[in-house]
């Protein structure tokens, strides 16, 4: 296993696309300090009567999505580079038993997903605290201690995402298939989700990726940013139904999920 | 192939593009995706209409359903690029490319013929997926007086009409990505940051110029392109109708224009 686990790292660590990814996360942290300078801008151009109108969204959360879906295009990549390029004949005549290739997948993705999102997410909360000062922007004046638990349900979420894509990767083998229907799992689904009637909307949308986040860490809020808010206008906040056990058990089922189905994928069909 | 008259060779090469794009699978697989919109669609208005019926007078004064057709039309925009992508990295991906490239070796002829395919299959696609969503709701809805659905049906021709054009406009910016990126992931990605991400960084910007940067964003061009007076709630149209179809066509420029000096200026 030790072996798998090292030639995986090695594969990860020599495909460019590894490096691509986390240059965008890196550009998502600058995007980020840029987002926190307007915000405080905004602030210091408005009256203080008009101050803190706004709805409250720490900087970090609205780059979050972004650090999701480059996570979850690696994990993609993960598998689908190997169909890509016929190396998976290799992978699997070096390792036979094919669950122990797909774990050691799994442990190498994971471990990178939650290490960039970690180190990710506090250099974005620092980057924005420091450029916003003292001003008391809402959604942006809480202390790293107060922000913890957010910023670990984040991580735990762009580890979910990471994963959804390796399995999604290894059950359609097609690049282009798995990253559009990881899209779809973080973008669509949600934004029609918040378009149905409203006991609805609530239920459907605290199950959604986007939401579970704000519910795990119990901060009372579900998604922050949605392209719905094009739609439908303002910023609709996604359902907040599920404890933070809850939240932790659906983001548990779409790990689970993804990787049933790509540990049968993997074991029943031919390379 | 010196005597041949040039509109036979281009005629040849359209029709071994047209040749591919139907005989590989993902064609069909982006079709269904979009085509399934148009399901979703109509289970949100038949939802809708079932909240509508046993709501009391109250509740339904605050009851919105959005126009679905924009909604699917956004979703044929991300399939349909995907399309676009794909023409042209899947045969990078397989070295088919070179095969292409030795057949036709007049490489803007060849990204022609992609773009000529690309655009009618998805401006065909798009048109049909928008009007099969607004009629399908609207059926669904019936008489029932929700608000943004009780306009006549001839008023609603020209949005309809923009959002599949804009899809069109999607899949040739796809086509355009995938030739310059040569990758089908770091493609699928940028039409990704073009479609979703842009519009929400746009709504963090600076009021004295964000709202321009909004404007000029495929998911609102449609509706300005259509002399639609607001976008969203929260934003008036800045564009006239002419000056938003400019702005689609400037899309196209850069897309196809890039895409024919990428594809020109490297190996293969």
């Amino acid at each position: 296993m030790t072996g798998v686990l090292a030639s995986e790292w090695l594969k990860l660590r020599s495909v460019r696309s590894t490096y691509i990814v986390l240059g965008v996360v890196v550009v998502g942290v600058l995007l980020a300090g840029l987002l926190a300078s307007q915000e405080a801008h905004l602030w210091d151009s408005l009256a203080p009567a008009a101050r803190g109108q706004q709805p409250p969204m720490p900087v970090e959360q609205a780059v979050l999505p972004l650090v999701q879906l480059c996570l979850a295009v690696l994990g993609v990549l993960v598998v689908t580079g190997e169909y890509g390029t016929g190396t998976i004949q290799v992978s699997l005549v070096a390792v036979p038993r094919r669950l122990t290739l797909l774990w050691a997948k799994v442990a190498v993705v994971a471990a990178t997903a939650l290490t960039v999102a970690g180190v990710a997410m506090v250099a974005m909360l620092v980057a924005s605290r420091l450029v916003i000062g003292t001003r008391p922007i809402p959604g942006n004046t809480a202390s790293l201690p107060v922000a913890l638990p957010l910023l670990l349900a984040s991580g735990v979420s762009v580890l979910v995402l990471a994963l959804v894509g390796l399995g999604l990767g290894a059950m359609l083998r097609s690049g282009a298939g798995a990253i559009v229907t990881v899209v779809m799992l973080l973008i669509a689904l949600p934004t029609f989700a918040y378009l149905l009637p409203p006991p609805w909307a609530d239920r459907v949308g605290s199950i959604m990726l986007p939401s579970l986040p704000g519910q795990l860490a119990a901060s009372g809020s579900g998604a922050t940013t949605s392209v719905a808010a094009v739609f439908a206008g303002g910023s609709p906040g996604g359902g907040a139904l599920l404890s933070p056990v809850g939240a932790l058990l659906v983001m548990a089922g779409y790990a689970a999920a993804a990787l049933v189905g790509a540990a049968v994928a993997i074991s029943r069909r031919d390379a | 192939m010196g005597g041949e008259d040039p509109s036979d060779y281009l005629t040849g090469v359209l029709r071994s593009e047209w040749l591919k794009i139907r005989s590989i699978r993902s064609t069909y697989v982006v079709l269904a995706v979009a085509a399934a919109g148009v399901l979703l669609a109509a289970l949100l208005a038949w939802w809708a209409a079932g909240y509508w019926d046993g709501a009391t007078a109250q509740s339904r004064q605050h009851f919105v359903l959005s126009p679905t057709a924009p909604l699917i039309g956004w979703l044929a925009q991300l399939c349909l690029a995907v399309l676009g992508v794909l023409v042209i990295t899947s045969e990078h991906s397989t070295g088919m490319i070179r095969t292409s490239v030795a057949a036709v070796p007049r490489r803007r002829a060849l990204l022609a013929a992609k773009a000529a395919v690309v655009g009618a299959v998805a401006l065909v696609s798009g048109e049909a997926v928008v009007f099969a969503t607004y009629f399908v709701s609207r059926w669904i809805i019936g008489g029932r007086p929700l608000r943004f659905w009780t306009s006549p049906v001839s008023s609603e021709v020209p949005l309809l009409l923009s959002w599949g054009l804009s899809v069109m406009v999607f899949a040739l910016i796809g086509l355009g990505l995938g030739t310059v990126l040569r990758s089908t992931a770091a493609a699928i990605v940028t039409v990704v940051a073009v479609w979703y991400a842009l519009p929400i960084v746009a709504l963090h910007l600076p009021a004295s110029w964000g709202p321009w940067v909004s404007a000029v964003l495929l998911v609102n061009l449609p509706p300005q392109l259509a002399g639609a007076s607001r976008l969203s709630p929260g934003q008036v149209s800045l564009l006239s109708p002419a000056a938003a179809l400019l702005v689609m066509a400037a899309y196209v420029a850069v897309a196809v224009g890039g895409a024919a000096i990428a594809l020109g200026r490297r190996d293969a």
